[in-house]
């Protein structure tokens, strides 16, 4: 809220130019503007890259186990050697390669389990906005019945009715976030459908579908891009707690919660075996609700009073 | 004064908050009794789906939501106590 606008030297230039400034750049300038954005965008990029590149990244594979090797501390302590950087878990397998490998399966089921809930939400949502009375009371009681049940024991009922694995909980998480993402959705698009745009739209022939996807849902993006960074974050955390339960990914995967559930009976004797894992989930989950809230500030300058 | 204006209407999202928190805190319930084995709801549903005991975590599931659901209807009515406005008059 400045009142005089502050005006720097690129922006002198781009008057000068008369151009304005394209989406990007504008939505760059928003951006870089929030240090706590950069330092999660830059974290969370380095985590993918190490994600897609683990094979060559990481040290060992990450069910080699060293027998001759249980519980090696790191490096920098006492008894650790250079060998294996964050040392050993119970069964001798290397942390670093553990972590690094855990990375891909835990970015994947973020980035699955949000589309999974994104689009059905996104649909869902519209059609509740689109076609008044009926659709919208049946589809928004639904959402209303899935938002009484706790996220994590919904999740854990969806696990245990399907069984264990990767995919069932992955839906479960996918189903868990949905309400979100629909009521998001119709309370954008109804506010929307009401702006004059729309009207003209429909004068010109637009049908129903048209408006739905091309003319309102576009102008719904912001909120919703900004709440599936956050689902991003929430899905991590949610895969990691499933495993933790020994409801998500099975042990020999190399996942960040199923490693802090194996090994918890050797805290007192490993701290890092426990402490690793757990701040690996703390820092990626942290950069990237960083990063929603520069995105939000950047794409919603509206709801940042908000929240 | 303050405890009474000021209060009242910075009651309310408060009040939303603690009926939003309730289910967050019953599920992380299920995590902190595992972790500690303590018997409570949690660490029951817990046992129960390792045990295939299907009857169990249905109600124990029925249970929490009810519990939800009642704690924000409480929540709703107290809306009214905070903020007379708020009150529904048919």
């Amino acid at each position: 809220m400045q009142t005089v606008p502050h005006i720097s030297a690129t922006d002198g230039l781009e008057l000068a130019s008369g151009a304005p400034p394209s989406t990007w750049q504008e939505f760059w300038r928003g951006f870089s503007k929030n240090q706590g954005a950069v330092t999660g965008l830059v974290f969370m990029a380095t985590v993918c890259l190490a994600a897609l590149f683990a094979p060559w990244v990481a040290p060992y594979s990450p069910i080699e186990q060293f027998r001759d090797h249980f519980l090696t501390p790191p490096a920098w302590v006492a008894g650790g050697s250079s060998r294996f950087l964050l040392g050993t878990d119970e069964v001798g397998r290397d942390i670093l390669s553990r972590l690094v490998h855990g990375a891909r399966l835990s970015l994947f089921v973020g980035l699955v389990s949000v589309v999974l809930a994104l689009i059905p939400g996104v649909v869902l949502g519209l059609v509740a906005a689109t076609f008044g009375k009926m659709l919208d009371s049946i589809v928004m009681r639904m959402m209303d019945i899935m938002m009484a049940l706790p996220a994590l024991l919904l999740a854990v009922a969806i696990v245990a009715i399907l069984g264990p694995g990767l995919g069932n909980a992955l839906l479960a998480i996918a189903v868990v976030s949905l309400p979100a993402y629909v009521r998001l959705t119709r309370a954008s698009a109804m506010v929307e459908l009401n702006r004059d745009y729309v009207t003209a739209a429909r004068l010109s022939g637009a049908g129903t579908l048209r408006i739905m996807f091309v003319t309102v849902l576009p102008n719904c993006m912001a909120p919703l891009i900004v709440h599936a960074t956050m689902g991003f974050s929430a899905a991590i955390l949610e895969i990691s707690a499933l495993g933790f339960l020994g409801m998500g990914v099975q042990p020999p995967a190399p996942e960040w919660g199923t490693m802090l559930a194996s090994a918890r009976d050797y805290i007192e004797r490993a701290w890092w075996v426990v402490t690793l894992p757990g701040l690996t989930i703390l820092f990626s989950v942290l950069a990237i609700n960083l990063m929603g809230d520069g995105l939000r500030d950047a794409l919603d300058p509206k709801l940042k009073t908000a929240a | 004064m303050v405890f009474i204006h000021t209060l009242r209407n910075a009651l309310i999202p408060v009040l939303t908050v603690i009926g939003l928190q309730v289910g967050t805190l019953m599920g992380g319930a299920v995590l902190t009794e595992t972790i500690f084995s303590w018997p409570g709801i949690g660490k029951w549903l817990i046992d129960a789906i390792g045990r295939r005991d299907y009857p169990v975590v249905q109600s124990g599931i029925l249970l929490v939501a009810t519990l939800v659901i009642v704690t924000n209807f409480i929540v709703d009515i107290l809306y009214g106590a905070a903020n007379p406005r708020i009150r529904h008059n048919e």
